[in-house]
């Protein structure tokens, strides 16, 4: 046996240093480090598992993993939604071999065991064999330690003990909030399919990614340019020109528990209904405002909201928000990530906007996309590069002399820099060391 | 020519063009109303589920300016591509339309820096043509690669 390692994870990811927020590169490559993200982040923490409305009717299933643990989203014919294990209690089978379908028993192919949708063992076959120990209702499928949900979103823990699913989501909930409310219903719908992405890097170069402003108007100039040329009104539209960037409206902002957003609602609501970085397709329609309006009982504060638009939304450790779309990061092994984009639906506006916000989506996301294929070239030359001195350190330093408390949109006091920086990217890396280091 | 082989020749021609980047020479394959369709679910609908691409001619020409910009750096350096067509079924549709279902095999050799990869991609295409002013032109495009409804490598290049 090979002598345990200890990975001192305060050594690695250091604060405050001469030369300021320092992360080592290795963490980014260590198959151990990788192995115990899986078990403390992934296997012990909160993790997004899938929406409610990807199971809206009984029997509809997914199929999942939490870091490397194969799960089915399983809505039972009692209409509960579970999560259990894929994972004959008999001999270990995965039970489930579709990503998605509708069934009312999951029946192992290798002895025959039978389980309905909610996991209860329904037939052990050959009852004959078993003695006085039949199987029985220590032989239900599995759940999950914990579900969470919040708005549709469903989480789920591994672990029995450990934050409550509210102290988990904590500022995040109102962001996620938030994106749903500009729906004429007040909720959003993932049932048009998903993009998936192979990439060949490590997790969190996607996670650091999604709050990270600062490389939209390198990585993705050639897409800009394209997207400017859609609107109408301003054709020469770019990131600076339109202000949206380096506005001093426009925050990043670590919400804590390692999750971040690109606030923009200040920044947008100055821009009244002109195009805007992180704007939503069809929620500033006038339709589409007006069911909101009738909804909450105010049109004054649909036309607020709408205007403000969604933020990027970076929920630990894997869920994204990011204009009409959500993402999910799956880690794969150290060197590969699947990255999944599902198109949100606003439910109860018209066919039209939502057709609209699968092309949107489509034009931008996915493997041939304008804008992500970009992202995850990055992601795979940062993952080339780090292999030169693998052992050195990346610097995260922007707007840290400009850190500071404030309230957000919802008042919830937050670490926070302008839109630019890296207080995001900081706020992911402390929370990442308290989990490592098993302090949180 | 006969309708099998001016048929034939146009998906050859089509291959090349794709294989060697001419997006400029490929987008004159197009009719002013052509539709370009890559599903992700093999039984997904345009209207109700995501694809990789549904492009109505303007939305080609914007993904083309942007594959031409030289900024897109999932094409940097670009790929060198090479594509057989077979399996070619003709359905006419009178003498100036036809349905054509095909199969692709494609392999890609893409380099980045000291990396290097060699791909294999496929699919089934399938072509509405029509003839305008005596030359076949594409009015419709779908392709349903074997792995569209999995975790695919970024797609930079024309399939």
């Amino acid at each position: 046996m090979n002598a345990p390692v200890n990975i001192d994870y305060a050594a690695l990811i250091r604060e405050d240093t001469p030369d300021g927020f320092l992360v080592n590169s290795r963490l980014y490559q260590d198959e151990t480090i990788f192995r115990e993200e899986m078990d403390r982040i992934f296997h012990r923490g909160w993790v997004y598992v899938g929406h409610a409305s990807e199971a809206p009717n009984p029997g509809d299933y997914r199929v999942r993993l939490i870091g490397q643990q194969p799960v089915i989203l399983v809505r039972g014919q009692d209409r509960r939604i579970r999560v259990l294990l894929n994972r004959c209690t008999h001999r270990g089978n995965t039970l489930c071999q579709r990503e998605r379908g509708n069934s009312k028993f999951f029946r192992c192919a290798y002895h025959g065991w039978v389980f309905d949708n909610t996991g209860a063992l329904r037939e052990a076959t050959h009852p004959s064999g078993w003695g006085d120990r039949p199987p029985g209702a220590a032989q239900h499928l599995t759940e999950v330690a914990r579900l969470g949900e919040h708005r549709g979103f469903i989480f789920a823990s591994l672990a029995k003990d450990g934050i409550s699913f509210e102290d988990y989501l904590g500022n995040a909930g109102a962001y996620l909030s938030r994106y749903c409310d500009l729906a004429p219903d007040g909720e959003i719908v993932l049932s048009a399919g998903r993009h998936g992405v192979t990439v060949d890097a490590n997790w969190k170069m996607q996670l650091e990614n999604l709050t990270d402003a600062y490389h939209a108007e390198y990585v993705h100039a050639s897409a800009l340019a394209q997207f400017a040329s859609l609107s109408s009104t301003d054709k020469k539209a770019s990131f600076q020109e339109r202000g949206d960037l380096e506005s001093p409206l426009a925050m990043q902002r670590d919400l804590g528990g390692g999750h971040s957003v690109l606030d923009s609602f200040t920044s947008n609501r100055a821009q009244g209904d002109k195009l805007r970085f992180t704007g939503s397709t069809g929620t500033l329609l006038p339709e589409v405002i007006d069911a909101v309006a009738r909804r909450i009982g105010s049109q004054e504060q649909a036309l607020w909201m709408a205007r403000g638009g969604p933020c990027h939304i970076m929920v630990f450790p894997n869920l994204m928000l990011l204009w009409d779309a959500v993402r999910v990061i799956q880690p794969i092994s150290l060197t590969r990530t699947h990255i999944y984009y599902h198109p949100a639906l606003l439910k109860g506006a018209p066919d039209s906007v939502n057709i609209a916000r699968i092309r949107a989506q489509e034009g931008g996301f996915g493997p041939a996309g304008f804008l992500a294929p970009d992202d995850t070239e990055m992601f795979e030359r940062s993952q080339a590069g780090m292999a030169a001195a693998p052992d050195s350190w990346l610097e995260l330093n922007r707007g840290r002399h400009v850190e500071r408390v404030e309230a957000d949109d919802f008042g919830q006091p937050v670490r926070t820099c302008q839109n630019l920086d890296e207080v995001a990217q900081r706020g992911i890396w402390r929370h990442y060391k308290k989990i490592m280091a098993g302090e949180a | 020519m006969n309708l099998r082989d001016e048929i034939e020749q146009f998906l050859y021609r089509e291959a090349r063009l794709m294989d060697e980047h001419r997006f400029e020479d490929w987008e004159a394959l197009w009719t002013d109303d052509g539709v370009y369709w890559v599903p992700c679910a093999h039984d997904g609908a345009p209207d109700t589920d995501v694809a990789l691409i549904y492009a109505d001619r303007a939305a080609l020409t914007r993904r083309l300016m942007r594959m031409k910009s030289g900024a897109m750096y999932i094409q940097d350096p670009r790929s060198v591509l090479a594509r057989l067509v077979g399996n070619v079924e003709i359905y006419p549709d009178g003498d100036a339309a036809a349905r054509v279902h095909s199969t692709f095999n494609l392999t890609e050799f893409r380099r980045r820096g000291h990396q290097t990869w060699l791909r294999t991609w496929a699919g089934r295409s399938e072509h509405h043509l029509r003839r305008v002013d005596g030359d076949w032109r594409m009015a419709f495009k779908k392709v349903l690669l074997v792995n569209s409804d999995g975790e695919t490598p970024a797609l930079g290049f024309l399939v």
